[in-house]
């Protein structure tokens, strides 16, 4: 009886495998926290709330103080996330280095509690490689976290033959905000213009970013479209060329 | 140093280019095609530099479509597919025919150990193929998840223009992934350029206090923005201005951009 009553507990608090989810921390970049008025934050979950609609997936997620650490943690098994927060190699006690993650907002300027890849990959324990995972943070990107880990991806490029069904993309080294919503937009623009999640990453090399200011990196599979996939390949329409 | 290094990258890559094979276009006698009104480079010259005949065979063109860039400009787009509407190949161009744009879909990730120098060169002799403005200065040289960026910023007055300027990016083995050329409008510069020590007082009252400001001021042309941060048009031009650096007491990097004859905040930027 316990068993069961837990089984549909946990069945309830379970995201849909078809389900996206979206977080930004919009607290640490207010005015009342770095002294200038900051839209950033919301304008790089917009983007990715759009384009994961887009794509056929049903948004959930949190911007600004409702993203917590329980919140985050509640949609870790999603099959699509993006965050945009403070990230960086965070050390973590039980494994005894540095392993990456980020902050969420908890509507703190300082001090909000991280997420720790080992965290969630806890809560991610029997669930199926995450089909897009999108870290808009610092440091993410490095070899040195382990976040790709966390939601069953590889960190391995693979382009061709046994390509897995996911891509991981994140930030090397300090990411500056501008930089990151022009990559991002551009990205975006390719996945909903029909392009494989590598195709696009590439092609958002190519838009006016600067490399000073940010160092995209993925893993995954070049080929992976990243759609839900009862959309099947989304009819973008008129999107197509735009 | 570097100097000589960059002109050696640019002997190598003339060399390469005269040496080239007979397919590779003649970049300046391109045929430019005129087609419902528009000026513009045809894909198939591009695609007949870029791509191997039997891989174009297999190829069909789309129609011609206008499309609005990422940096909201105006440009004639054109495609190149498979049968199965595969996108193999990209070109955008402004209104006037100066080509914007070229993205090669799928390009094989193997790397190759390119030097700086070597990708330097390679990416000097994509641009003479194409016949394509080679660009005054030495690049910067970056790479980014296997790719190699090679990047002219263009600088005007000798004052950098951030975002636009010719960007070529390659494989790790040196290939072709794309190459942009970005070129944004500019206001007039204003007829007095304040000191860069008032734009660092100018900036250090804006900044809450415990900032650390180590750098000193420098010029670029940059984006105004509102008093959000967001761009007030993304076409609206480039306005001089006084950057400054600094780091919040989180450890938050952060720059101010002022008017560099005002001294009136015009955007800023952050990295989480």
């Amino acid at each position: 009886m316990v068993g069961a009553i837990l089984l549909a507990a946990t069945i309830a608090l379970t995201p849909p495998s078809e389900s996206a989810a979206v977080f930004a921390n919009r607290t640490a970049f207010a005015e009342e926290c770095t002294g200038t008025a900051n839209t950033q934050p919301d304008r790089l979950a917009r983007q990715a709330r759009s384009a994961f609609a887009a794509l056929g997936w049903e948004v959930g997620g949190a911007v600004g103080p409702t993203f917590t650490r329980h919140s985050l943690l509640a949609s870790a098994t999603v099959t699509a996330l993006y965050v945009h927060s403070h990230g960086d190699l965070y050390w973590d006690s039980k494994a005894d280095s540095r392993v990456g993650g980020f902050r969420a907002d908890a509507g703190l300027c300082l001090g909000a509690p991280i997420l720790l890849p080992s965290e969630i990959a806890a809560m991610r324990r029997g669930a199926p490689a995450a089909s897009l995972i999108y870290i808009s943070t610092c440091h993410n990107g490095e070899r040195a976290s382990r976040l790709s880990v966390a939601f069953g991806i590889a960190q391995r490029k693979v382009q061709g033959a046994n390509e897995p069904d996911s891509f991981y993309v994140s930030y090397v080294g300090i990411a500056w905000q501008g930089a990151a919503l022009r990559f991002e937009r551009a990205f975006w623009r390719g996945l909903l213009d029909g392009a494989t999640a590598g195709a696009a990453f590439d092609r958002a090399l190519l838009v006016a970013y600067d490399p000073k200011h940010l160092t995209p990196e993925w893993w995954g599979g070049y080929n992976h479209a990243p759609h839900a996939p009862a959309a099947g390949i989304p009819d973008f329409g008129t999107q197509r060329y735009v | 140093m570097y100097n000589v290094r960059w002109l050696l990258s640019l002997l190598v890559a003339l060399l390469a280019a005269c040496s080239a094979p007979g397919t590779a276009i003649a970049p300046s006698h391109a045929p430019v095609m005129e087609s419902a009104g528009f000026n513009m480079r045809p894909i198939t010259t591009v695609a007949t530099a870029l791509l191997e005949p039997l891989e174009l065979s297999r190829l069909v063109v789309s129609p011609i479509s206008v499309v609005r860039s990422d940096a909201g400009e105006q440009r004639t787009r054109q495609v190149l597919i498979t049968a199965d509407g595969g996108e193999v190949l990209r070109v955008e161009s402004a209104l006037d025919g100066s080509l914007r744009l070229i993205a090669k879909s799928d390009v094989t990730l193997e790397g190759g150990g390119l030097s700086e120098s070597g990708a330097i060169a390679r990416a000097l002799r994509q641009l003479m193929r194409l016949g394509l403005e080679i660009p005054v200065g030495p690049p910067t040289v970056r790479t980014a998840a296997g790719r190699i960026l090679v990047v002219w910023t263009r600088r005007v007055r000798g004052v950098p223009v951030p975002n636009d300027g010719t960007r070529v990016v390659l494989s790790g083995a040196g290939a072709l992934v794309g190459l942009s050329i970005e070129e944004s409008p500019l206001a007039a510069p204003p007829m007095h350029i304040a000191q860069g020590e008032g734009a660092l007082r100018s900036a250090i009252a804006l900044l809450p206090s415990g900032t650390a400001v180590d750098e000193p001021p420098v010029l670029a042309w940059v984006l105004p923005t509102n008093t959000a941060g967001e761009p007030t048009a993304e076409r609206a031009p480039r306005r001089l201005a006084w950057c400054v650096n600094g780091v919040l007491f989180d450890g938050t990097a952060i720059e101010v951009q002022l008017d560099a004859g005002s001294l009136a905040l015009l955007g800023w930027d952050g990295a989480p």
